[in-house]
């Protein structure tokens, strides 16, 4: 749990926190990838109470602007930094890892193995093959959990590991994007097709 | 108790229905005239010369009045003309482009006659009888107000619903999410913490949000739906099918304003009736005598509304597949909206979530409520209750090439706030336009355009070397806030917006102005009859009092009591200026007190069944009402 303390609140009774911090300063949490989800959104909820504009609809102009920013950073924070894969790129960027704009490779030849993937998927869906459908998820969806634990063994040492370590830590999150993206396609929105 | 100036009240203002709500130590109440029981205002407007009537009485002669009865204008706010174009055949009374020579802005006026009112003029309309009945119950003044949106209301939608606020003389200290305020009210009603569908159906808007409750803090995980899908469209399909058998069977168009409304009223009653019963008739003289009839079915009205609930259940599959979760993972669904009453939008809604949806709280009244609470949240009453709210739709700017460029996303938790650098073109060029815009589409073309914003005083440089640095901040109301400052020399350069489907600070002003000279007529019309009830109900009160507990006062206050009973009544009768009838009314109730505080230390000491009896009847006497004590 985080034993971070919370901030004093300055005289108009906000936090006295810098929107220009980061976003684990800004939800006074460890600099750490291994961090629950309870954690971030308690921490998260603590603080919208302290900032959010709605508690302070009666101050002056200057108080709601400040509220607003601040709320705003809050906000951005815990959007980054609730959802795993989002954390692990945070991570890396803050370790001075490649962004994503830097590095777009993937590992392997999984560029080929999605480009096939996908015109079999396209394929299935014009035949309606729902058995050879759920095959492909299953075996996207086990690929995509054998990434998320290579990124987070990766991204959980982060301070310590090469700089080829990072950029392999990179080429695993835009493989859980690739993965991603597979699986919405995979989706059959079961409630256009109610089951009876 | 509650002053003047600390009270706000929470509207709901709906396509079909308004209402308004009130919270205090007792919890969120809505407030009803003093005249009648019902709290609920039917959003209809009759403008007729300077003569407007609001609410049943311009809903129920519709029929007389086709072209001057304006109902929906919801559906109208913030929208321009172009939007419109399927819904002018459907509307008995005429719209149009308000006059304007800028060519990028196009809003959409209703015109009557010789006159034009834009929809934030008449939707003021029914915000200031709802502030009168407000007015009436508190006995003085009311000045703010939390007024709810469809969560999916775009930017140009909710400043319109401020606008209307303005016009009305109400300052909206906040616009809320439907949903997020229904939730509010809903979860007050139980204190577990939960993940809550929201399932909105009104009469011209859909709204699915989807919310987390924790500790007393609202989260809304996702939101989605359609702000122009209602009940209003199971009406029009009603109406199709009316209209498109009498021009089969008897060869006649229907082109009379008078039995396009009949039929309006029809479609509505109909409907209604299918709610509770297997088939409904219906019976109209059509004109040469002739009378279509016909009988529909439930099955058959179920298939005609089927499209509609459709599309509903579509966005309740992105609300949830944004929010991460699965049907399972929810743990109540909770209807709200008039049109949810329709059993086959709750067969439907109860298939899709596996789980039969929550009815316990009127569907009709719910946001209201919702809204009080959040009011009394924003006055500083309560403080264990927080709404962390969300976008509906995705902002940004037109980029070269007319793509659509993100800056931020749907669903983002608001406030939230982007910051994008612009440069110049050429030498020496001193503003820049840039062209806002909302929704989810990839062109610029097929989203929403929010404005042309211009950056002005852009100090003269070399093309491309000034770095314009603009902010763009969504705050807690949905409503976008822009800022920019030249990075190198600091400067702050001015955001002018032209609106695309807005109104502008001017005219909003003058709409107000407009309003307030009508309304020191049409307050006492429309007001008065409450003053008056309210004053009859307190000197009744007083005169029991009397009655009961007069020979405990001295004569002096007796006698003065009762002369002024007598005076009070006589200036109820001949007086029409409310302010004064209220201002009469408390000072009144302020010299009643040392009589009510006798009574009180009276009945305390008489035997317990008495007690218990007559304490009631002196602490209503001693004057409850929040303008009497202090």
């Amino acid at each position: 749990m985080s034993n971070q303390p919370t901030p004093d609140n300055t005289p108009d009774g906000l936090p006295d926190l810098s929107p220009a911090a980061d976003h684990f300063e800004m939800l006074g949490l460890p600099r750490q990838f291994d961090l629950s989800e309870e954690e971030v959104r308690s921490a998260y909820r603590r603080l919208a109470r302290d900032t959010h504009p709605d508690r302070f609809a009666g101050a002056s102009e200057e108080v709601v602007a400040r509220a607003n920013e601040l709320s705003a950073a809050i906000n951005a924070a815990y959007r980054v930094l609730l959802d795993p894969v989002s954390r692990a790129s945070y991570v890396l960027t803050l370790a001075g890892g490649p962004g994503p704009e830097d590095v777009r490779d993937v590992p392997g030849n999984l560029l080929m193995q999605v480009m096939t993937l996908r015109e079999l998927i396209e394929q299935d869906k014009q035949a309606g093959n729902e058995d050879s459908l759920k095959r492909h998820r299953q075996s996207v969806e086990g690929d995509r959990a054998a990434a998320i634990a290579r990124m987070q063994t990766l991204a959980r040492t982060i301070d310590t590991v090469d700089a080829k370590d990072k950029t392999n830590l990179r080429m695993e999150l835009n493989a859980i994007r690739y993965y991603d993206n597979l699986l919405v396609e995979l989706a059959r929105d079961p409630l256009t097709h109610p089951t009876d | 108790m509650a002053r003047e100036h600390d009270i706000i009240i929470g509207i709901d203002l709906g396509t079909t229905n308004s209402l308004v709500a009130l919270s205090d130590e007792r919890g969120p109440q809505l407030i009803s005239p003093a005249d009648h029981d019902d709290p609920i205002l039917p959003s209809v407007v009759r403008l007729d010369g300077d003569s407007i009537a609001v609410g049943a009485e311009a809903r129920d002669h519709a029929v007389e009045h086709p072209l001057n009865t304006i109902h929906s204008i919801k559906r109208l706010m913030g929208k321009g003309l172009a939007d419109l174009a399927a819904d002018v055949a459907a509307l008995p009374y005429h719209i149009d482009r308000l006059p304007d020579e800028r060519e990028s802005r196009d809003v959409v006026c209703v015109r009557v006659g010789e006159r034009a009112y834009t929809p934030p003029q008449i939707s003021a309309m029914i915000l200031g009888t709802l502030k009168g009945w407000a007015e009436a119950h508190f006995g003085h003044g009311v000045t703010k107000a939390v007024i709810t949106v469809p969560a999916q209301f775009d930017d140009a939608q909710r400043q319109a619903t401020r606008d209307a606020g303005a016009i009305a003389g109400l300052e909206v200290v906040r616009v809320v999410n439907e949903p997020t305020a229904a939730a509010l009210a809903y979860g007050l009603d139980r204190s577990a913490n939960a993940t809550v569908a929201v399932y909105d159906l009104g009469g011209g808007t859909f709204d699915i949000s989807i919310l987390r409750l924790e500790d007393g803090v609202f989260e809304v995980l996702a939101t989605n739906g359609d702000t122009h899908l209602g009940g209003d469209d199971f009406d029009r399909a009603l109406i199709d099918l009316f209209t498109r058998e009498i021009r089969e069977t008897h060869g006649l168009t229907i082109d009379s304003p008078k039995i396009r409304q009949q039929l309006r009223t029809l479609a509505e009653a109909i409907k209604k009736r299918l709610s509770d019963e297997p088939e409904a008739k219906i019976e109209i003289s059509v004109g040469d005598g002739i009378t279509y009839q016909r009988t529909i079915t439930r099955e058959a009205f179920e298939e005609m509304i089927a499209p509609f609930i459709d599309r509903t259940i579509e966005a309740c599959g992105r609300a949830m597949s944004a929010a991460n979760l699965t049907p399972d993972e929810i743990d109540q669904v909770v209807l709200v909206g008039g049109s949810t009453r329709v059993p086959f939008v709750r067969a439907r809604v109860g298939e899709v979530f596996r789980r039969k949806p929550y009815t316990a709280l009127n569907p009709e009244h719910v946001v209201a409520l919702g809204a009080g609470v959040q009011a009394s949240i924003l006055a500083g009453r309560r403080d264990d209750l927080l709404l962390l709210d969300v976008t509906p739709l995705s902002l940004g700017i037109e980029t070269m090439g007319g793509a659509m460029g993100k800056l931020i996303t749907a669903n983002a938790r608001v406030p939230c706030r982007a910051t994008e650098t612009f440069t110049t073109f050429q030498d020496g060029q001193t503003r820049v336009k840039i062209n806002v815009l909302q929704g989810e589409r990839e062109l610029a073309k097929d989203c929403r355009s929010l404005g042309l914003f211009e950056l002005t005083g852009i100090p003269p440089m070399p093309a491309g070397i000034p770095k314009i640095d603009v902010t763009f901040l969504i705050d807690q109301n949905g409503i976008l806030d822009v800022t920019a400052r030249e990075q190198r020399s600091g400067e702050v350069a001015s955001v002018q917006i032209i609106p695309s489907h807005g109104l502008t600070r001017d005219e909003v002003q003058r709409m107000r102005q407009e309003a307030l000279a009508h309304a020191r007529e049409d307050m006492s019309a429309h007001h008065l009859i409450d003053v008056r009830t309210t004053l009859e109900f307190d000197l009744n009160k007083a005169e029991r009092l009397i009655d009961k507990h007069g020979h405990r006062a001295e004569r002096a206050l007796r006698e003065s009591l009762t002369d002024q009973i007598a005076e009070l009544r006589k200036l109820a009768r001949t007086c029409g200026d409310v302010v004064v009838l209220n201002e009469r009314r408390e000072a009144f109730n302020h010299t009643l007190l040392p009589l009510a505080e006798l009574a009180v230390t009276a009945t305390l000491r008489e035997d317990d069944t008495q007690q218990t009896e007559q304490k009631r009847g002196t602490s209503t006497a001693s004057g409850d009402r929040p303008s009497t004590s202090n």
